[in-house]
């Protein structure tokens, strides 16, 4: 039997919020299809993550990238989604280059204050939270040349 | 670990725009599935995304469909019937699942 579902949850508070935001002012929402909404929203991750990988997997990928997640979309028939979903990835895009600057330039006011070995630590750390089992070379290059 | 929940706070303060599911958590339901390896930053934001659009939609969709309009209530019945007539819901009953996730939830409420 795979994982259960009630292992894979997501939290009760923001699905619940997601809910009411979506429907209209005023109205409940019981608990037990409160619960089965949390479940299904599980249920769709595990779909789209599988679909997603059946792409990456045809185009010889190992990593699962943006665009097998919206081939995923179109797959499993929410081509309504297609569009906000790629206004969100721009906006989170924007975010995302703001925020790797502001990190960089923590980093490199920690770097004043430790020594090189423990420098790379702090920079280990960071960059896990950024990047799941990949690494990029860009990143590295631009840190070897600050190391002065 | 707290470090990735700060930096989850200030980017739901920063970008209000982005989600307020844990990307963390989604993740953590994505390396469940077999056969995946590793997964791209931005693949992991939008399947954060999808799954926030998917949860309005299963929810907007259930009450218009069903007879929730009456007793100004989402009922678990309006989702179950969704889910057996709408096409796209057709995931949710289980049919090509190992798991049958409605059953799941209907033994679940009676259990613990």
């Amino acid at each position: 039997m795979a994982e259960k579902p009630e292992d894979l949850n997501l939290p009760n508070a923001v699905i619940t919020r997601i809910i009411k935001e979506a429907l209209p002012d005023g109205v409940n929402v019981s608990k037990e299809a409160r619960r089965a909404i949390s479940q299904a929203a599980s249920v769709f991750v595990l779909y789209a993550t599988s679909c997603a990988n059946n792409f990456a997997m045809k185009a010889k990928r190992k990593t699962l990238n943006a665009g097998d997640v919206m081939s995923a979309m179109e797959e499993m028939e929410f081509e309504r989604f297609l569009q906000p979903l790629r206004e969100a990835l721009e906006a989170y895009k924007k975010g995302q280059k703001g925020k790797k600057e502001a990190s960089e330039q923590k980093r490199k006011d920690k770097e004043k204050k430790n020594s090189p070995g423990e420098n790379d630590k702090s920079r280990d750390e960071e960059e896990d939270e950024h990047m799941d089992d990949e690494q990029e070379g860009e990143n590295e290059g631009e840190e070897e040349d600050v190391e002065n | 670990m707290s470090e990735k929940n700060m930096e989850e706070k200030v980017e739901h303060a920063t970008n209000s725009k982005n989600v307020s599911l844990p990307m963390s958590r989604v993740r953590l339901i994505m390396k469940s599935s077999p056969d995946v390896s590793c997964i791209n930053q931005d693949a992991l934001f939008l399947t954060t995304k999808a799954t926030e659009l998917f949860v309005q939609h299963l929810a907007l969709s259930s009450y218009k469909n069903g007879s929730g309009k009456e007793t100004n209530t989402l009922s678990y019945s309006d989702l179950a019937n969704a889910a057996e007539e709408k096409e796209t819901f057709q995931f949710l009953t289980g049919e090509s699942w190992p798991f049958v996730i409605i059953h799941t939830i209907q033994t679940k409420s009676t259990g613990v």
